[in-house]
């Protein structure tokens, strides 16, 4: 693998910043963060649908991958290790938010009960995103994880604590109501 | 859900940015936490580690003391001191069977005092005595060896009332 091949794959390990952050290197870690805050950030804003939310996940993610940094052994890429802490702090924040208890459902079926409330949004001008960001919350990451961060159905039925057939019931029905809205 | 449909929003969804920049700069109040003080989360680290030995020592030491204050007394029963014991008992508790005939011949302290202290002490240890009996048979009970313990610290304290009340009444027979 040349050096440009490499740096192309994992551009962080290959320029040494990984390495650098993991001995404790604070200017490392800041380049590490302005190159996937982005990335970090979207994640947790689709997840959570607030933005504040977000700001916070973001921050806690950066500070847990810096705790963990040691134990980072290269096996996927840093972004990828990086997202999935995210996704971790992003699910736990639902979890422990009041609005958002019953985000992690045993059966599927009350929750689909529960998702007329989106026909009575006036979708107008609302793009994709905002449609998105107005599912309710255990479908919102199922989908979000599925259709956009591309997590199969079994990985994020570990991710969230549900069954398969859950996340695939969760994925249906957003679906269908995302396309019932989506004019564009 | 036309197939047409489907592959519009797929369309859309792979459009969608892998990447949004947060609307402020993140990177202070990360560095913040990061850089914070290692005293600071040092001492945190202390006071978990001598809580814990706190805890520690506490417990080894009820353990310790109820372990030697109730080893078998070789010489009386407690029903010899006390008639009213159940026959059910199957081991005397040593120290306050010696503590409950010290204080019933103790002429000093009131008579109404001195037999409501037998009586307490009475009605421990023949709960000490069915606890114990009830250990024996069911060893893997952590409920009944926590209440075994509450006993014997029951009595300990009843023990060291008495013998608090037997000194104050010295001390007035005396002056």
């Amino acid at each position: 693998m040349t050096p440009i091949q490499a740096w192309k794959q994992n551009p962080d390990e290959a320029t040494g910043l990984v390495s650098r952050a993991q001995t404790g290197d604070a200017a490392a870690f800041e380049r590490l963060y302005r190159q996937h805050a982005g990335r970090v950030y979207a994640v947790c804003l689709r997840i959570t649908a607030d933005r504040p939310a977000a700001e916070e996940c973001t921050q806690d993610a950066f500070v847990r991958a810096w705790g963990a940094l040691t134990r980072f052994r290269g096996e996927s890429s840093f972004g990828t290790w990086l997202t999935r802490i995210a996704i971790n702090v992003a699910l736990r924040r639902l979890q422990l938010d009041r609005r958002h208890l019953r985000l992690i459902q045993p059966d599927g079926a009350e929750l689909l009960d529960s998702l007329p409330a989106l026909a009575d949004t006036p979708e107008g001008d609302m793009d994709l995103e905002q449609l998105i960001s107005t599912l309710p919350p255990a479908a919102r990451v199922v989908f979000v994880l599925h259709a956009i961060e591309g997590y199969s159905h079994e990985e994020i039925a570990e991710l969230t604590g549900t069954a398969v057939g859950t996340c695939k019931a969760h994925v249906h029905r957003a679906r269908q109501m995302l396309q019932a809205r989506f004019k564009t | 859900m036309s197939i047409e449909q489907d592959k519009r929003l797929d369309a859309a969804l792979a459009k969608l940015p892998r990447s949004i920049e947060p609307q402020h700069d993140l990177w202070p109040g990360i560095h913040a936490r990061i850089t914070q003080p290692k005293s600071q989360s040092l001492r945190h680290r202390w006071s978990y580690g001598f809580a814990a030995a706190a805890v520690l020592v506490v417990g080894v030491a009820t353990l310790w003391i109820s372990l030697n204050l109730y080893a078998p007394a070789p010489d009386k029963n407690f029903a010899e001191v006390v008639p009213h014991v159940t026959p059910t008992q199957t081991e005397p508790s040593g120290l306050s069977v010696q503590f409950a005939a010290q204080l019933a011949s103790d002429k000093d302290i009131p008579p109404a005092a001195r037999m409501a202290l037998v009586d307490n002490l009475r009605l421990i240890n023949d709960a000490i005595l069915r606890t114990q009996a009830a250990v024996k048979k069911y060893p893997g009970d952590v409920n009944l060896q926590s209440l075994l313990l509450d006993l014997y610290q029951q009595e300990a304290q009843l023990m060291a009332e008495a013998q608090q009340a037997q000194i104050q009444t010295n001390v007035r027979t005396s002056l």
